[in-house]
């Protein structure tokens, strides 16, 4: 399904001027007039609950941080990037001993056995195992798999720290290059002695934050501010400077005469998936954990109102609210695709559906506007015709008491203009005359563009700019008319390369033979 | 609140857009949390975010790219919102412009991060190792770049480059795949170039291919490679007595392939041997940028030198690098008074070096004072270029 819609062929344009696919498009209904809103001008905000998609665990934002986004108890496949499965398998362990490897080997067949539960992970995509890389089984199952720490970390944890002594120390010396006076200078640089200083006497606290600042500066150490001592002196008295070698290790020499198996190499995906330790050889693979992920819901960019929210419940996959604009506006489809001939009309069918919960009227508007047309780099070079200009119905998607005897009336009047129509979708007929560039070359693709004007019922609840002046009733439909500019993009236009002339589905045809009896 | 960490619950996000591969993550972390390939999913297309140029509309479609690529990096790796965080970007120092001021309008005006800042690659590296002076080589898909950094400043005079990266790498890779690979065909060898309908060696099989099959081989191999090369005058690698190392079966689609070893140990030369040009390769470049720089720093970047990149990450690059440059210090010792020069090895893979440098730097409070803060940028209207802006930096005045 997501592929139907997303196919790029019919794109609508956005309130941004961007053209996208209905798929991607919501609405603003507290927007006057209703706007369309895509996926690049709605602003995202994620959602302030964590959770594993697996264990569905969840944790706040402070609590993901602190364990690098991982879940301990989830996995992926370090070789597939699928879910690793946890098995269960028992071995006799000695009765004395403790259940540790080591005793596993070395017990002889006349100590009693007693079962034990030990637990390792399998992927059921690819069949790789914990036991393959000679990981150790568990005994216990949640945090079985311990998070392995990067090798470089403790380094980088100095290396932070000592900067973060000199950046506090220059951002001292920054905002005391703020105040030219040297009174009140001196209360940034005697911290210490700072006896005399108006700091101290502070009696209603207006100095609270100055006096924070105060407690930092003594925090790192008085000798920080002494400008005898440089920054550089003072950095290295912090840590130890990074060392340098005069060379690095050669391959060894087997390496030149052995065969190498190349399937014990990882590919670059495989580095790539785990960033700390990126291991060379499959036989260094480790369990991959599973980031926690976090909902999103959207606002509209004018006036900040949801048009799409998730259930806060994590288990929920459904939406408190959503505004996608699938639901209100109809959706074109290509239904017929001829053989195309240049400057000449060529009948083409492209079929509407409505997936609003009332009655849509449309009619189909020519747009001869430049100004469309040249935008998002679409340039259209084929001309298209509605031989009915009138608006159509189409029906809503869960009609009960649908009157289709009714409606097909209205269609004979259309004179095959909507050659079809059942529950929520019409097809309608068209003519789409490719035309020759100004430079008399032969265009390559053919693509047009139309108005579809779409006249609505809508509940007037909704936009309460307008409940205060219609307060009384409940049932109180506002009628709105919009009219979105569709643009379809019909292909290539010399057939080639497998690509066929789309012909009449059958059911129209059906349907029209009905019509004609 | 924490004077040390006034953002500890949201630190800055930091990301490192390579051309190949882009690395994300949170500042005051070890490594990045993600790796992720530089490219994007357009209209249901992948392409990668420097191909921009070769499209038409190339900065509109730029846009459209990098918005997508930032609102994957917030929304579906990071899980951050945008308009509460601080950005890190690494910088190449030959980022082109209209990218820089693409970058900056989509981050400030569509993602309204609170403050930008750019930070040169060769610099972030420096500040993983707690050195102020160092020469900073980062081996990249593109090209391999040379900078001295000095104190918190890049001494563009002194930068030098090299067509030597992965992109190039890979190019000579399926050049000799092409003369020297064979196939099983119907239980009989055949050249893989002889074939009417050969699979594809796209850039991700060659990516594979340097990653399982090639490395890049000793010193001393290299120097009886080319003495027999030398002595037979012949260019070809078919026919010399050397034993090369074993060949290796590579599964390509259906096919087997067999890449004989003087292609595995082959492919990687281009690095140290360049026959049109003998001065753009790796150890003449870093020796001509140490000859240049200024007396008084010379000793020092000889005695700081820095890998970084992607790109030294292949099997024996670094051993044999070093020994390549011990070779050419012995050969002319004029040149240069030192014997041998000192490296570094940064608290990191190689290939996230510049990003951790950078999330080090992300961590400290005096990023306001480096970074563009929105309503500056809104006043400016554009960001300025990194050596226009103040990287007046104390901090790694060390």
């Amino acid at each position: 399904m997501a592929t139907l819609i997303d196919s790029n062929k019919v794109k609508y344009l956005c309130s941004c001027k961007r053209l996208k696919p209905l798929s991607y498009l919501y609405y603003c209904k507290y927007c006057k007039p209703l706007t369309l809103k895509c996926k690049d001008c709605v602003i995202h905000e994620i959602d302030q609950k964590f959770f594993c998609t697996n264990c569905l665990d969840n944790k706040v934002q402070k609590e993901v941080m602190a364990v690098k986004y991982k879940c301990s108890s989830c996995f992926n496949c370090p070789n597939c990037k699928n879910l690793l499965l946890t098995r269960a398998s028992s071995v006799k362990v000695p009765k004395d001993s403790a259940a540790s490897n080591q005793s596993l080997e070395q017990q002889s067949p006349q100590t009693p056995q007693q079962p034990q539960k030990v637990y390792y992970l399998i992927c059921v995509f690819c069949r790789w195992t914990t036991r393959e890389v000679g990981i150790p089984d568990v005994t216990s199952v949640p945090d079985g798999w311990k998070l392995l720490e990067n090798p470089f970390s403790k380094r980088v944890q100095e290396l932070t720290e000592a900067y973060k002594v000199i950046a506090a120390r220059e951002k001292l010396e920054k905002d005391r290059k703020k105040f030219p006076t040297l009174k009140r200078r001196s209360l940034y640089i005697s911290g210490s002695s700072a006896s005399s200083s108006i700091l101290h006497s502070d009696k209603y606290g207006i100095l609270a934050p100055a006096q924070k600042r105060l407690a930092v500066t003594a925090s790192i150490g008085n000798q920080n501010l002494d400008p005898q001592i440089t920054i550089e002196q003072q950095f290295k008295s912090l840590i130890k400077p990074a060392e340098t070698v005069d060379s690095f290790d050669e391959l060894p020499e087997d390496f030149f005469t052995k065969q190498s198996n190349i399937n014990s190499i990882t590919s670059i995906t495989q580095r790539h998936a785990n960033p700390d330790f990126q291991p060379s050889k499959t036989s260094e693979l480790y369990p991959l954990n599973k980031f926690y992920q976090s909902k999103e819901s959207k606002r509209c960019s004018g006036c900040e109102h949801n048009v799409l929210k998730p259930e806060s419940n994590i288990i929920s996959i459904k939406f408190k609210l959503h505004q996608m604009a699938v639901f209100l506006v109809p959706e074109v489809r290509i239904v017929t695709i001829p053989e195309w001939k240049i400057n000449e009309p060529n009948e083409v069918m492209l079929s509407v559906t409505n997936r609003y919960e009332g009655d849509v009227n449309i009619s189909f508007v020519n747009l001869a506007d430049d100004k469309v047309s040249n935008l998002s780099n679409f340039e259209a070079n084929a001309r298209i015709e509605f031989e009915y200009q009138d608006s159509v119905i189409i029906d809503r998607q869960d009609n009960s008491k649908v009157v289709p005897a009714q409606l097909k009336q209205t269609d004979e009047q259309t004179k095959g203009f909507v050659c079809f129509r059942r529950d929520n979708k019409i097809a309608v007929k068209c003519l789409v005359t490719p035309m020759t560039k100004p430079t008399n070359k032969e265009p390559d693709y053919v693509k047009c563009i139309f108005g579809l004007k779409c006249s609505i019922n809508m509940p007037e609840s909704s936009s309460p700019q307008i409940q205060s002046s219609s307060s009384g009733s409940k049932e109180n439909f506002t009628n709105s008319v919009i009219t979105h500019h569709v643009f379809v993009d019909f292909g290539p236009l010399k057939l080639e390369n497998g690509l066929k002339v789309v012909p009449k589905p059958r059911y129209i045809d059906d349907c029209l033979k009905t019509l004609v009896k | 609140m924490n004077f040390f960490e006034p953002f500890a619950d949201k630190p800055a996000i930091v990301v490192d857009i390579g051309q190949a591969y882009t690395k994300c993550g949170f500042a005051g972390e070890p490594a990045p949390h993600a790796i992720i390939p530089t490219q994007v999913t357009l209209n249901s297309e992948c392409q990668s975010l420097f191909t921009y140029k070769l499209l038409p509309h190339g900065l509109e479609t730029l846009k459209e790219m990098l918005i997508e690529f930032f609102y994957n990096i917030y929304y579906k790796i990071l899980n951050a919102n945008s308009r509460e965080r601080k950005v890190v970007i690494v910088e190449s120092i030959l980022t082109a412009s209209e990218f820089r001021h693409t970058l900056a309008d989509v981050l400030f005006n569509d993602f309204h991060a609170i403050s930008v800042l750019c930070i040169p690659t060769h610099l972030a590296c420096t500040y993983t190792l707690g050195i102020s002076r160092a020469m900073v080589v980062d081996f990249g898909y593109n090209d391999c770049q040379l900078m001295p950094i000095s104190d918190g400043y890049s001494l563009t005079n002194l930068c030098s480059f090299a067509k030597l990266g992965a992109q190039h790498l890979h190019e000579h890779l399926k050049a000799l795949i092409e003369k020297y690979a064979m196939v099983t065909l119907g239980g009989e060898k055949v050249l893989f170039s002889s074939l009417s309908s050969r699979p594809a060696l796209t850039e991700s099989v060659l990516e594979d291919i340097k990653l399982k099959c090639c490395f890049v081989t000793s010193f001393d191999r290299a120097q009886k490679i080319y003495q027999e090369m030398e002595l037979k005058k012949t260019d070809s690698f078919a026919g010399l007595e050397f034993e090369f190392a074993p060949d290796c079966d590579y599964n390509l689609d259906s096919l087997i392939m067999h890449i004989p070893g003087q292609v595995r140990e082959m492919a990687c030369e281009i690095f140290f041997k360049n026959e049109i040009d003998p001065d753009q390769c790796l150890q003449h470049l870093i020796l001509d940028t140490l000859s240049k720089a200024p007396m008084d720093l010379k000793r020092e970047f000889a005695s700081n030198v820095v890998l970084a990149g992607g790109g030294c990450m292949l099997d024996g690059l670094k051993p044999r690098l070093v020994k390549e440059i011990n070779f050419l210090l012995q050969k002319c010792p004029s040149v240069f008074s030192a014997q041998k020069l000192s490296y570094h090895k940064s608290p990191s893979h190689e290939n996230y070096t510049a990003w951790l440098g950078a999330a080090i730097f992300g961590s400290l409070d005096v990023l306001d004072f480096y970074s563009i803060q929105n309503s500056r940028y809104k006043e400016l209207k554009k960001l300025p270029d990194w050596f226009t802006i103040e990287i007046r930096n104390n901090l790694v005045q060390i």
